[in-house]
């Protein structure tokens, strides 16, 4: 097969079907989406594909699958484990039957993400296998023995990426095509799959006598098929343990150093860590976030270099790993060092709200409604940026409305008014159980499902709400309105975000009513629905130059100039004619433009 | 047309606004350096930050790469889709290494909002970090071409000069990544973009 150049999920779908995977279910999450899109894309044969609504569900259909003797595999963000973790603490006891691999895709840096927890731990925390590829090749060739190792070892095994394996191409040359050997079919077996008590007692040992096979594996991973790690004799002065991402720094950074390249991330090969720290005169270990592989090591009585050098927080770069190693000896090259550094006083350019975005009008409103905002995670987070500056709290997917559940109880009648907003797809995800706590608790309570059809912050999936699926098909969409009243909401509005007034107005009827209200804000997102864009807007003679229709933060308006009073424009290649400018401008000053163009 | 007598680019950093077709621009130019023998890594930018911020993608080409990631100080080049990126990358480049930049402004929110304003002496800037300057108005050759869109296009040719692949991976490689019905105008804003640059560089 000829060389391809593919991202590290491009090549994680890849080795899925070169595996043979036969279900594969995720949520979306950056950076872990495009492993499932560009299966679809590609339309393997014999493979079904889903979004399910969140991650937990997936992972529930992935073992579902695998005791069905099928390869299957469960694809997330990092966060995504949380909410799986529940699911994942228990098929560790139960086993598989067809390989199950769950991906974790990490975002060291928060690229896209609202922390940088290191997955590492789960594998520990769970006592499962985890494989950690080093670039596109690694992470197409690892699923198959992540799949082996399953299978023959009786676990899960977690395959881990990174922003930077994920969001990254390389060259990756195709293997052939493997297929399991165990036969398809579900057979009842209930020690091993109902994790009663008495069950449950008698697979935990089982777990443990299995992670002890799996650190023998470990200790002949190097040499041995499926060589997972690797051991690369260079200069012996300095030795660095390192894996993932990191291991392309090290080599960048430290050309001449010996490494010992861990492709397997847990369990750890102690025993062979220790005799290549015997063969060199300082030992390094060169990791991303947490000391996770430091920790075993320094457990095991070995001196190493490490996080007393290195940050934990954030990502690392070949620049940090250069200079933390050789301590400044020689922190950069020539070149390097006669370039400037980075400016640091031009105006930053944060991600906005795109022109036409529905989500604009509701924070245009809840801008001025002087309320609290408790928010939620999307495109709609982004609400919290200047000049709408409308959200006031985001923990995680789900929690806004359970926030605000929590912030009305706290303070009771002193409460401040308190709305909550969350998207579509965040509330398929998890955020109807906090709507039925608000009605069975009886919160005083408005919800705003900012309803865009769609999950857009990561690409535009579809979700139980939006009407299509994981390939694009048409599908039954969750009625919201039907929803929140079989949930025994009794104020349910609907509205169009574009229209500002109606939203403010719907908005302050559902605040003022006593009891839980939702409201749905209803329009598809602009960047899916083309047909909707109209001509863009224009600014006549008449503008002031007042600013006012800037505050409503839409990139497409800017100034002319720089004086106070400059007039305002439209640019006319990005304005998708939604005419929220038109409406806030007090001067009448911005019209509709010529359709016939 | 002859091609640059200084070192080639393989170590390429570009940089944008999200939405102006940053991935698509180093696509182009991996799938060109791959088609040319080289190993070839490029690091990519998804998600939030993908709405209307800042983009950085780097794109490395060379007998065998390692990290994605370009060391600061030491990028053959920096290629910028808007004028005031070009600025906050500049450090990215090596001291004798080549700025290919879109003169184009695209004012943050911010600026418009008149908080911040908009850096007035950019080229005397760039100029620090790189006497190598190839400022490029791509919007205005784009439009002059009659689709705004290929201002990608114009700059990609225009540091395509600077670059050891043959101008026809180049363009088998740019037509391979975009819409069929476009070819006609891509190709054109490329030859457009290389002109350019070989007449700013004086190398023709
Ligand atoms: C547990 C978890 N899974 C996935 C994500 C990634 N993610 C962030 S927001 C979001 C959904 C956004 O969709 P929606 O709520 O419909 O809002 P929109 O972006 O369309 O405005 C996803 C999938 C996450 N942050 N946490």
């Amino acid at each position: 097969m000829s060389k391809q150049l593919l991202t590290g999920n491009e090549s994680i779908a890849l080795g899925a079907h070169l595996a043979s995977v036969g279900v594969v279910a995720g949520y979306p999450g950056t950076p872990s989406t495009e492993i499932i899109e560009s299966m679809v894309q590609a339309d393997y044969p014999n493979l079904y594909a889903e979004w399910a609504p969140n991650e937990k569900v997936a992972l529930e259909v992935a073992i579902g699958a695998s005791l069905s003797g099928v390869r299957s595999m469960a694809c997330m963000k990092h966060v995504g484990v949380n909410v799986a973790a529940d699911p994942l603490m228990t098929v560790t006891y139960m086993g598989v039957k067809g390989g199950l691999v769950i991906i974790t895709a990490d975002d060291p840096g928060m690229h896209s993400s609202q922390n940088e927890q290191d997955n590492r731990n789960y594998a520990r925390f769970a006592k499962v296998p985890m494989l950690e590829p080093s670039d596109s090749q690694e992470a197409c060739d690892m699923v198959a023995k992540a799949f082996n190792i399953s299978e023959e070892y009786d676990t899960p095994v977690f395959l881990r990426s990174t922003t930077r394996i994920s969001h990254s191409k390389g060259v990756v040359k195709a293997g052939d095509r493997s297929a399991t050997k165990v036969e398809p079919g579900f057979s009842p077996d209930p020690q091993k799959l109902v994790m009663i008590p008495a069950h449950a007692r008698k697979r935990h040992p089982e777990v443990l006598k299995r992670l002890e096979k799996l650190q023998k594996l470990a200790e002949i991973a190097h040499n041995n098929p499926p060589k997972l790690n690797r051991v690369e004799w260079r200069d012996r002065s300095i030795g660095v343990v390192t894996g993932g991402i990191a291991y392309q720094y090290v080599r960048e950074a430290l050309p001449d150093a010996s490494v010992f390249k861990l492709g397997l991330s847990y369990p750890l090969p102690i025993g062979q860590i220790k005799s290549f720290a015997g063969q060199v005169e300082q030992l390094y270990v060169v990791e991303e976030l947490d000391p996770f592989w430091e920790t075993e090591i320094r457990a095991a009585g070995l001196s190493v270099i490490g996080k007393d050098r290195l940050p934990s927080a954030g990502e690392l770069t070949p620049d940090i790993v250069r200079s933390a190693i050789l301590d400044g000896q020689e922190s950069s090259s020539g070149q390097q060092k006669a370039q400037k550094g980075a400016v640091q006083d031009i105006p930053a350019r944060p991600p906005m709200l795109c022109p036409g975005c529905p989500h604009r009008g509701v924070f245009w409103a809840l801008s001025r409604a002087g309320v609290n905002v408790t928010g939620d995670i999307g495109c709609y987070t982004l609400g919290v940026m200047p000049p709408l500056s409308a959200i006031d709290t985001t923990t995680c997917m789900g929690a806004s409305i359970g926030h605000a559940l929590g912030i009305k109880k706290a303070l009771g009648d002193d409460a401040p008014d308190t709305v909550a907003v969350i998207g579509d797809s965040t509330f398929m995800h998890s955020g109807m159980t906090g709507l039925a706590d608000v009605v069975y608790n009886q919160g005083d309570v408005t919800t705003i499902i900012l309803d865009n059809r769609t999950t857009a912050m990561t690409g535009h999936q579809g979700n139980p709400s939006s009407g299509y699926n994981a390939r694009l098909k048409k599908a039954p969409r969750t009625d919201f309105v039907k929803l929140a009243r079989g949930m025994g909401v009794e104020d349910v509005h609907r509205v169009d975000p574009y229209d500002l007034q109606e939203t403010a107005r719907v908005i302050k009827e559902a605040e003022e009513f006593p009891g839980p209200s939702v409201v749905i804000a209803d329009r598809p997102c602009i960047l899916l629905d083309r047909d909707s864009q109209r001509a863009p807007f224009e600014v006549t003679e008449e503008c002031t130059g007042c600013g006012f229709c800037l505050n409503l933060g839409c990139p497409a308006l800017y100034r002319t100039g720089e004086e106070k009073n400059a007039p305002v424009a439209i640019n006319p290649v990005t304005c998708t004619g939604c005419g929220m400018c038109a409406e806030v401008c007090g001067f009448s000053a911005i019209g509709e433009g010529d359709d016939s163009q | 047309m002859k091609q640059s007598n200084a070192v080639a680019c393989r170590d390429i950093v570009v940089a944008g606004v999200g939405g102006q077709g940053v991935l698509v621009a180093t696509d182009v130019m991996a799938n060109a350096f791959m088609s040319s023998d080289l190993d070839v890594k490029k690091s990519e930018v998804h998600g939030m930050a993908q709405r209307g911020g800042s983009v950085i993608s780097h794109v490395r080409a060379g007998p065998e790469v390692f990290s994605p990631l370009i060391l600061a100080g030491s990028a053959d080049a920096v290629m910028a889709l808007e004028k005031m990126e070009a600025l906050r990358y500049a450090h990215m480049v090596r001291r004798d290494g080549l700025i290919v930049y879109n003169t184009q402004k695209i004012p943050p929110v911010s600026v418009s909002l008149q908080q911040d304003s908009y850096p007035a002496d950019i080229r005397d800037r760039l100029q620090q970090y790189s006497s190598r300057l190839v400022p490029i108005d791509a919007l205005d050759v784009a439009q002059e071409l009659g689709n705004p869109r290929v201002a990608n296009t114009v700059l990609l040719g225009a540091i395509s000069l600077y670059t050891e692949i043959d101008d026809l991976l180049w363009m088998d490689s740019l037509l391979e990544r975009v819409p069929k019905s476009t070819h006609k105008v891509n190709q054109q804003a490329f030859e457009r973009g290389r002109q350019l640059a070989a007449d700013t560089a004086g190398l023709d």
